[in-house]
């Protein structure tokens, strides 16, 4: 069987070409800056994030009643209803509805969730052509490769790289990067796709019980492009996109963007309630693991996610990393804290990819408690013995040392005098790329036993 | 149909129910907020579309004739602006592609986003025209604005009809180097004409 992907072997990966990945890390940077400029503008902030975090694990402790509510409203409105217990049901489901209409070309604007069930190989093995419609997606799925961020899939691309990429699929001159000119490249060979796909398949940002109705955001207008043009419109959900109230979604859009790109709105925020005359719309309703993290108090909340990826652009691991060197498709600490419930062995390194210093907590729109979950997997993790050997050999090192008084001060004057040899033969990761600073001349027990005898 | 087992196993697992978070939404919808038409200009500029103030619609028609090339597709959903596609006609939406300018009415605007709403009481059955047309020409009244998104809900209140949008300015993408790029795949310019 293959090794699952390290984090840090992965990222060691990144970090060979220094100048790319300080670039990486400063890109991201600037997202981030503009969202704390457009959240600065809003004074009840805080009450946003709060209001959003209450609605949120209310439906969570209410999902099954909210989603049989949707699913009647929307059924009464013209759509069908689909439910998929995991990806292979949810790809069957898809399938059979473009089967059915002789589809043969599908554009698809951005799902994460088609991405997790591995949508666009089972459907090209039936012979049917998609087409993703992001710019950011059409690229890395023109390089055969998956998104390395949720928000902004080719975020780890340079323009030059973006302008070969389209050299040699859409035969724009050789050296062209200009965004620009590259952008209306795409837009010209997308929209030659759009006039002439079988069935147009979108995500889902929001699905409103009240209305039986869902909310997709896109800048690009790519989601109406494709679901106002086919004859048949899939969209496609993960069951925890539901809120209770049309009422809600102000809340929502009030954050999603402002904390995605520092935008104050999305272009487009389309609201589907009942397919256009003639047209046949469907919604896909998926699983897929999401019950199984519910019954997990400590996981639980993991399930608020907007996808808004604030905390990928704010975490210092993600920025130095990139989304590459994440086992799991959704990158971040979203996405490491998502993955274990999945599969504990093969992402069993994502929790440990990270400072745990709670920048993603605290830029979350929906208060989800993202780096304490990463701790309590961590621990999860090494109880299940996913740990590595080499972190259990130094556990049970250290257990066996601090219960010997005489071995645990040996060990401390070995370090105290050690720091040389590990700096020079750079013995520790930490000392790869920096020095371990000189000990200082008194130790902390004798520091604590001057300070004892003095006060006594 | 997995729709009985997923409930079930949802059942389980979601536990008891946790009190409406509905106090918290009334809230913020309740703040004292006096955005107003300034805001909500300096928000469109922002977003990358242009504002134009008048008086009436026929001003909008002579703007209009002075920034549209004569020989441009305009496809008008309103009829005070006569377009040159006769909509009543169009049943295919694939047709739709090529039209230079698409004119439509807002029923308002949102000051803090810019974002302004429609549905199909001003789009009629053709949902894809303010993405298809390569600028949208978007109409409302000065006096048509709400502070924030919580007033806007209140004000769409039932979505009457099938499909509702918020549009906020003409599309755009960064996805190529963060560089910011209008004219994604929707519109290349939007022009929301307020009419005080």
């Amino acid at each position: 069987m293959d090794q699952p992907l390290q984090h840090s072997s992965a990222a060691h990966d990144f970090l060979r070409d220094p100048q790319r990945a300080a670039w990486h890390d400063q890109t991201l940077w600037m997202v981030r800056a503009k969202r704390d400029r457009m959240a600065s503008r809003v004074p009840e902030w805080e009450q946003l994030r709060e209001a959003a975090s209450q609605i949120k694990e209310h439906t969570l402790s209410r999902l099954a009643d909210y989603l049989e509510q949707f699913a009647s409203k929307a059924e009464a409105n013209g759509i069908h209803v689909h439910w998929a217990a995991d990806g292979e049901e949810h790809n069957r489901i898809v399938h059979s509805i473009l089967k059915r209409h002789g589809v043969r070309k599908m554009v698809k604007s951005k799902s994460m969730l088609t991405e997790e069930c591995h949508l666009n190989p089972y459907l090209e093995q039936k012979g049917i052509e998609v087409i993703d419609t992001d710019l950011g997606e059409r690229i890395v799925q023109l390089q055969q490769k998956p998104p390395s961020h949720i928000v902004m899939p080719a975020i780890h691309l340079k323009r030059a790289e973006v302008g070969e990429v389209f050299h040699e699929h859409l035969g724009t001159p050789a050296g062209l990067d200009d965004a620009q000119q590259l952008t209306e490249a795409a837009r010209q060979h997308l929209r030659n796709h759009f006039l002439t796909a079988d069935a147009a398949l979108t995500g889902v940002n929001f699905a409103v019980a009240e209305t039986g109705g869902f909310v997709v955001c896109t800048n690009e207008g790519n989601a109406d492009m494709g679901a106002h043009l086919a004859p048949v419109h899939i969209a496609c959900m993960g069951l925890e996109k539901i809120i209770p109230e049309q009422k809600h979604l102000g809340v929502f859009l009030r954050l999603l963007a402002r904390s995605a790109t520092g935008q104050p709105s999305t272009v487009f925020s389309s609201h589907f309630l009942k397919p256009r005359p003639g047209q046949e719309m469907h919604v896909v309703i998926v699983d897929n693991g999401r019950s199984r993290q519910l019954a997990r108090p400590d996981y639980r909340k993991s399930l608020a996610c907007i996808r808004c990826a604030a905390c990928f652009n704010t975490c210092p691991v993600y920025r130095r990393s990139g989304g590459y060197s994440y086992s799991f498709f959704i990158a971040g600490p979203i996405g490491s804290i998502l993955a274990p419930n999945v599969d504990k062995a093969a992402h069993s390194s994502l929790p440990f990819a990270s400072t745990l210093c709670g920048s993603c907590t605290a830029v979350c729109p929906v208060k989800i408690d993202i780096h304490s979950q990463l701790l309590k997997w961590r621990q999860e993790i090494t109880a299940a013995g996913h740990a590595p050997w080499w972190k259990k050999a130094a556990m049970l090192a250290t257990a066996f040392a601090v219960r010997r008084p005489a071995l645990f001060r040996l060990g401390g004057w070995f370090m105290r005098h050690a720091s040389p040899v590990f700096n020079v033969f750079k013995l520790d990761p930490w000392t790869r790329t920096r020095d371990l600073p000189p000990a200082p001349a008194q130790t902390f027990r004798q520091w604590h036993n001057q300070r004892s005898n003095r006060d006594s | 149909m997995s729709r009985a087992s997923i409930l079930s196993s949802l059942r389980l697992a979601q536990g008891a129910p946790l009190p409406s978070p509905d106090a918290a939404v009334v809230a913020l919808k309740d703040l004292p907020n006096t955005a107003g038409l300034p805001d909500f200009i300096a928000t469109l500029e922002l977003i990358g579309a242009r504002t134009v103030r008048g008086h009436n619609l026929t001003e909008a028609a002579t703007w209009l004739r002075e920034n549209i090339p004569s020989d441009a597709e305009i496809a008008s959903h309103i009829k005070e602006l006569p377009g040159t596609v006769d909509l009543s006609k169009v049943t295919d939406p694939h047709t739709l592609d090529g039209v230079h300018t698409a004119v439509f009415r807002a029923r308002f605007g949102v000051c803090e986003n810019g974002a302004v709403w429609l549905d199909e009481t001003e789009l009629g059955p053709h949902r894809v025209l303010p993405f298809i047309a390569e600028h949208l020409f978007i109409v409302m009244r000065a006096g048509d604005l709400v502070p924030t998104l919580h007033q806007a809900y209140e004000r769409i209140a039932t979505l009457g009809t099938g499909f509702g949008l918020f549009l906020a300015g003409p599309s755009k993408t960064a996805d190529i180097e963060q560089c910011l790029v209008i004219g994604a795949h929707g519109a290349r310019g939007a022009t929301v004409f307020i009419i005080d």
